[in-house]
């Protein structure tokens, strides 16, 4: 399965949808497509699935195909992901800047996403191997320098490890 | 081993207060060798009643000197002090001046004469004061070498280089700080309570003249302006009436009322009054605040800030540091916190941040309120623009600010990171070069490599 988004900004982004119809992909699609109306045939779509369930789909999903939003990213990454975006552009009336492609070309090279231009690249990026995140996994986490600090301000934690949401 | 000491107690229609004191008192485990109580002018039994008390204890003496027709402050209260302080016929080890609406355990003194045992330096003490808010005692707060006048204990040798008292409201700091300038130490002391049953200036009616009062004393003593000036706004978040201070301190300066004769004094307050120092001692003055209220109203030691969307996928993505810890949330009223905080403790936030001055005071509002309520020893942000209220005011409130920038700057700082550096006590940047660019930043790592 493959899950599409645009994410939630309020400018549709045709342009990815349209890079996607034209794979005429054989696998399953799931598509959150807001306010764009390109529709991908045979595709299950929707205009906006509540959060739970785009978790759901990152998690299961063979690769996953997004704006270059900040959060559509992160959400990616925090479930394990490494997203293939496109960029929303100010040329194509996609976005008020084009903020989306220098953070997309920086994750590039950091290997947190795999950036496509158009249908070839997507194309190829589909036809690979989905690769976990890389500097993901090479990197300290944040947390431990975290988790010390507050050890030494607030003394060891009392009480049981709560949990928000069940992985 | 110090075990002598005298009490003296000023009072002016005190008859519904001494019984309670007399009992304190009596209850001592080492008693006092005398209790002076020295009436002035009262004219609601308060003599006789203090006579009925002597005649029932031989330990308890009474003066009588005349009082002030009017609620003149401070200089009548010193004079029958120092009526009581001439009564004494063999010096004691400590006298303490007590006032008549105060209480306390029955090992009171037995403890502070040990402060005085274990420290030789120790010029002027007491313990610290505790007063009725609604239903439950708190505690007040006052920087770490102010001692209580309610209960104010003296070595000996040291009364004697302070006498003669000061005649004015406010005596008793400016005997505290020439107890200072003799090389005396003066501290008031945590975990040694008293209870306050009516608070300072309250009988006079009116707070603001009280306040304009110690903006006078402050102008006599030689107190730097701009320090007066945060002195009053301080003390002015929980009483408002404390700006009435900077108006006696304009007041007596423009006046060119006398000022304090003693040059060294002066020097040694303006030096206490330094940046540096005052710096100190606010630190250790909220210290203690944040120490003392960990044990008694704290909500949670952790506050999250963060806006929803990818700030709150960071913070999500550190629960293992934090999500032990007891904490409240504030970020924004939007669908993904819905679902993902459900079951946590969560303020909302006004939102948009960016380029909204209105939101950006109701955030203040928010903030301020919240940092009351929840007393959190720790605010940890993940950004974004929701974090600089808070950061800010936090350090009023004692406690540390813990900025986390986001995954999405690596070249530079974002606006927010940059208006919470000044106040943070960590600032996290997630990639190494940001780190480089920014001194003051520390690369520890990203949020998403557990």
């Amino acid at each position: 399965m493959i899950f599409v988004s645009v994410g939630t900004h309020e400018a549709p982004f045709d342009r990815m949808l349209r890079a996607v119809a034209d794979l005429e992909l054989d696998e399953e699609l799931v598509v959150q497509h807001g306010p764009s109306t390109v529709r991908c045939a045979g595709a299950v779509e929707a205009e906006y699935l509540p959060f739970d369930e785009v978790v759901g789909y990152i998690r299961q999903a063979r690769a996953v195909v997004m704006h270059a939003g900040v959060g559509s990213i992160m959400i990616a990454l925090t479930n394990g992901k490494r997203p293939i975006v496109m960029a929303r552009q100010a040329q194509f009336g996609e976005h008020v800047d084009d903020h989306q492609l220098e953070l997309a070309r920086r994750l590039e090279e950091n290997g947190l996403v795999a950036l496509a231009e158009d249908t070839v690249s997507l194309g190829a990026e589909l036809a690979g191997e989905a690769t976990a995140p890389v500097s993901l996994s090479g990197v300290p986490w944040l947390g431990n320098e975290l988790s010390d600090y507050l050890v030494e301000q607030l003394g060891e934690p009392q009480r049981q490890p709560q949990i928000l949401r069940a992985s | 081993m110090t075990r002598s000491y005298v009490v003296v107690t000023p009072a002016r229609d005190e008859a519904e207060n001494l019984p309670r004191l007399a009992a304190a008192l009596a209850a001592q485990t080492i008693p006092p060798r005398t209790w002076m109580i020295v009436d002035n002018g009262s004219t609601d039994g308060t003599l006789e009643l203090a006579h009925a008390l002597a005649a029932e204890h031989e330990w308890i003496d009474v003066l009588s000197v005349p009082g002030s027709s009017v609620a003149d402050r401070g200089a009548p209260v010193v004079r029958a002090l120092q009526a009581g302080i001439a009564a004494v016929a063999e010096p004691p080890e400590v006298l303490v001046n007590v006032d008549a609406d105060i209480s306390f355990e029955p090992d009171y003194f037995e403890r502070l004469l040990a402060r005085f045992d274990e420290d030789p330096s120790l010029g002027i003490a007491s313990g610290s004061a505790y007063e009725l808010r609604g239903e439950t005692w708190e505690q007040r707060f006052v920087t770490g070498s102010t001692v209580w006048g309610a209960s104010r204990a003296y070595r000996w040798e040291c009364l004697q280089q302070l006498l003669p008292l000061e005649e004015r409201v406010a005596w008793d700091g400016v005997d505290e700080f020439k107890a200072n300038t003799h090389g005396w130490r003066t501290a008031a002391f945590e975990g040694l309570p008293f209870r306050h049953y009516r608070r300072e200036c309250e009988r006079d009616g009116a707070k603001w003249r009280s306040f304009h009062y110690q903006g006078c004393t402050a102008h006599f003593l030689g107190y730097r302006a701009w320090y007066l000036v945060l002195r009053s706004l301080w003390h002015a978040r929980r009483e408002p009436q404390a700006i009435a201070m900077i108006w006696g301190y304009a007041v007596s300066a423009i006046r060119r009322e006398a000022q304090n004769a003693d040059v060294e004094g002066r020097t040694y307050l303006r030096h206490q009054q330094s940046l540096r120092n005052v710096r100190v001692r606010a630190l250790e003055a909220a210290g203690r605040r944040a120490k003392v209220e960990a044990r008694v109203s704290r909500i949670a030691d952790i506050l999250l800030v963060c806006s929803s969307g990818g700030h709150l996928q960071q913070m999500l993505a550190l629960q293992p540091a934090w999500g032990n810890y007891s904490h409240v949330w504030v970020t924004f009223d939007k669908s993904d916190v819905q679902s993902l905080l459900g079951g946590e403790r969560v303020l909302f936030a006004h939102s948009p941040t960016n380029r909204s001055i209105k939101n950006l005071l109701w955030n203040l509002v928010l903030a301020w309120r919240t940092l009351r309520t929840v007393r959190p020893r720790v605010i940890l942000s993940t950004g974004a623009g929701v974090a600089v209220p808070f950061a800010w005011l936090a350090r009023l409130f004692g406690a540390r600010v813990v900025y986390v920038e986001s995954f999405t700057r690596i070249e530079g700082l974002s606006l927010s990171g940059r208006l919470v550096r000044p106040v943070a006590d960590r600032l996290y940047v997630q990639w190494p070069e940001l780190a480089e660019a920014e001194p003051t930043a520390e690369y520890p790592g990203n949020v998403f490599a557990r």
